[in-house]
């Protein structure tokens, strides 16, 4: 007779300390014995992830000149290549909405991170008014099992300068959870940590647990102990590796809460590192634990506000941000600018490569994903809103095939592959924002 | 050998005399009941039957059979967009048909078959192919040299990828076992149809089911973009590595119809509740729509 021994743990356990309620990674533990993953609650849902990055990119650097299966990675894209089975390119979008009446260079910049991921045309009240953004949408298919719906985050501080007439609330977020409600993002990596790994109802612990200078996974040890004796060695290595994750996240921002020696800064909040590629790679990991522990299945970053004048030394191109993007119509310019989107896409590239590492139920957290990045401008010198520079990266759960570049008819609309990937992501609308049907992707 | 019954078709006339089509009686028949699928009593098949039997004589792909939650809901559905004169299973449980011919047909007739989905996945559960001279028992032991059983009573052939190709005798079409269920529509159907263009699988590995499909389909073999046709007598069975991570299944079936309005139908579709998805440029000559169940059907213009 066959006994089945396994120790059972609950897909939704909390590991808890002092300050801390940590949700763990999915583990063959919490699979009833004898069950395949896909028949169980625990088999992974999709994750979504947006990223939004400001100004368009120098889209002939960005598009390649084939679609199908067999096209060449860009200049721009390049840093994805090795993930090429799960890439997407997806060309001939735009953003009707992001045009209006008020063409100015200002309106237009505010209304591009407006309507990217809610396709809707951004009011001129003195309250802002929009819609829902389809994160939010797809926070309501995947998220309500979830400790966070979703998570909102950003890179750069507030701006407070976002064109006449328009709210700076089109500028600095692109998630709306309603028609008036913008969610705010959050750029300090030790709130976002806080938010995930913290006891949110326990302040006072977790206030006293950093006065200590505690490691959060301090608070837990005693749990963590116990628990790891009952599992099975491939769980205790899982789990082992996903600590360590949150150790050394965790390690990292503490670090950047410390000044260099002889620096003085002003009024820096403590956490945000000070540079840029330390701060998004750290925002990055910390999505990718939120993934990993499903404690939210939904996230959205901006790697930057339109008109950032963010410069990016490790890129090798010492131009600010939003000048480079008024590149006069001179090669040398667009040639510069396509480095600087190709660095961003690095960025990129690292989530990805992190996602394609980290196991996710029978296979990892890139084939469970799906990820999209681009910008709701093409051409940043004439702030034109099509064709757009999109990419999708990841499996979204089985239901994407990757290794193409897929050309749509001009000035489709944006909204319609929402639709799509709102589709694959388990949410069945049929209609989005300016959606007039959906792309078969 | 399997005997010719009576075939009903059109508003009650009978109009041609077909052999029983198992896939429609499979619902329906006895268990026990032998349909030309199953193995018939009689001398063991030579070796030289055995040997003759692949690559198949096959006149093309004739049906598609699709699982659904509410088996009327996708009738009247299938009905308002191919055929409105749907025929059903004279017995319980309900099991529709839909010609994918308006015109009184000459066999092969291609037809999409409903069976409900119970407490499986929505799915389109096996497809069809028509042979010549067709030996069950035969098929049977040359299959049985390739490592595989059939699956039921119904001369269903299920792949490494557990995709099921059933093979039935010319010359196919519906069977005695059914009769005309009225129309759902007074209303001309949305496509004019004229029969089955393919059948897409979307597999674990490319290459073994290529390999495989070989042994049955002889047909001149194309590759496009991700794609792998192989021609089986003017239908096409379209191969696609199924995505990372993704379950292989036949994932859609393409209807030729005659040239249309795309703009129209999309209309047309979308009061139906169907969901018309706007190809790649690259893929764009055909319209794709999913259906309210979840299924995606292709229809491709033909001018003959």
């Amino acid at each position: 007779m066959n006994v089945i021994r396994k120790k059972h743990l609950s897909r939704r356990m909390l590991l808890r300390g002092a300050g801390v309620a940590m949700s763990l990674p999915l583990l063959d533990a919490m699979i009833p014995a004898a069950t395949a993953w896909a028949k169980t609650d625990a088999k992974p849902k999709p994750r979504f992830g947006a990223f939004y990055i400001p100004h368009g990119a120098t889209m002939a650097k960005w598009t390649p000149a084939k679609t199908g299966t067999d096209f060449e990675f860009t200049e721009i894209l390049k840093p994805l290549e090795p993930y090429r089975d799960r890439v997407n390119i997806i060309s001939g979008l735009g953003l009707p909405l992001a045009y209006g009446s008020d063409g100015s260079a200002g309106a237009n910049h505010t209304r591009s991170s407006a309507v990217f991921l809610t396709c809707a045309h951004p009011g001129t009240d003195a309250q802002a008014k929009l819609g829902i953004s389809m994160d939010q949408v797809a926070a309501q298919a995947l998220g309500q099992d979830t400790p966070l719906p979703s998570i909102e985050l950003t890179i750069e501080e507030s701006s407070l300068s976002c064109g006449e007439g328009l709210s700076c609330a089109y500028r600095n977020t692109v998630s709306w959870r309603g028609d008036v409600t913008p969610l705010p993002m959050e750029n300090n990596p030790s709130v976002v940590f806080e938010r995930l790994f913290g006891d949110g109802a326990t302040e006072a612990m977790r206030a006293a647990r950093r006065a200590e200078s505690r490691s959060l996974l301090d608070s837990a040890l005693a749990e963590i102990s116990v628990l790891k004796r009952d599992l099975p060695a491939t769980d205790q290595a899982r789990l082992s590796d996903y600590l360590d994750d949150v150790r050394e996240i965790e390690r990292r921002i503490q670090l950047a809460g410390q000044m260099p020696a002889g620096l003085k800064l002003p009024n820096a909040p403590v956490g945000i590192p000070n540079d840029f590629e330390t701060h998004v790679k750290l925002m990055l990991d910390l999505q990718a634990l939120a993934w990993q522990s499903q404690t939210t299945r939904v996230a959205t970053m901006m790697f930057a506000h339109e008109v950032s004048n963010a410069v990016y030394p490790n890129s090798g191109i010492r131009d600010p941000f939003h000048n480079l993007s008024h590149h006069s119509g001179v090669q040398a310019n667009k040639d510069k600018f396509a480095l600087l989107n190709r660095y961003h896409v690095s960025m990129l590239a690292y989530f990805i490569d992190r996602l394609k590492k980290t196991p996710d139920g029978e296979g990892t957290l890139l084939d469970n994903s799906l990820v999209l990045y681009g910008s709701g401008i093409s051409d940043g010198n004439e702030h034109n809103h099509d064709p757009l520079p999109v990419v999708l990266v990841g499996g979204a759960g089985g239901t994407l095939k990757g290794g193409r570049h897929l050309e749509f008819e001009r000035k489709t609309t944006m909204a319609n592959l929402h639709v799509a990937m709102l589709n694959k992501l388990g949410a069945p609308v049929t209609r989005f924002g300016d959606s007039t049907g959906v792309l078969d992707i | 050998m399997t005997s010719r019954r009576e075939l009903i078709l059109g508003a009650g006339a009978a109009v041609a005399a077909w052999p029983l089509s198992a896939a429609m009686a499979q619902d329906a028949a006895a268990p026990g009941a032998a349909g030309p699928g199953a193995r018939p009593a009689g001398p063991p098949p030579t070796p030289e039957q055995i040997a003759a039997q692949l690559p198949l004589k096959t006149t093309g792909l004739e049906h598609v059979s699709i699982w659904v939650p509410d088996v009327a809901a996708a009738g009247d559905f299938y009905g308002k967009v191919f055929n409105p004169s749907l025929h059903k299973e004279k017995a319980p449980p309900l099991r529709l048909y839909v010609p994918l011919s308006l015109k009184e047909p000459k066999p092969p007739l291609s037809y999409i078959a409903i069976g409900a989905a119970n407490d499986r996945p929505v799915q389109i559960d096996h497809y069809c192919a028509l042979v010549e001279a067709y030996n069950p028992a035969a098929m049977a032991a040359r299959l049985k040299q390739e490592g595989v059983e059939s699956v039921g009573r119904f001369g269903m052939y299920p792949d490494g990828d557990k995709l099921q190709l059933q093979m039935l005798g010319l010359p196919g079409g519906l069977a005695a076992t059914t009769e005309p269920a009225g129309k759902v529509s007074d209303a001309a159907p949305i496509f004019e149809p004229v029969g089955l263009d393919n059948v897409i699988l979307q597999v674990s590995d490319l290459d073994r089911s290529v390999a495989w499909y070989r042994k049955f389909f002889s047909g001149p073999v194309t590759r496009s973009g991700e794609r792998v046709w192989i021609e089986v007598s003017g239908t096409r069975l379209g191969l696609e590595k199924a995505a990372a991570g993704g379950k292989p299944a036949i994932s859609s079936f393409c209807v030729k119809a005659r040239p249309f309005d795309r703009a129209a139908v999309t209309r047309k579709l979308q009061a139906l509740g169907g969901q018309v998805l706007t190809a790649a440029k690259a893929d764009g000559d055909v319209l794709r729509f999913r259906s309210p169940m979840g299924l995606v059907v292709d229809v491709k213009g033909v001018k003959s």
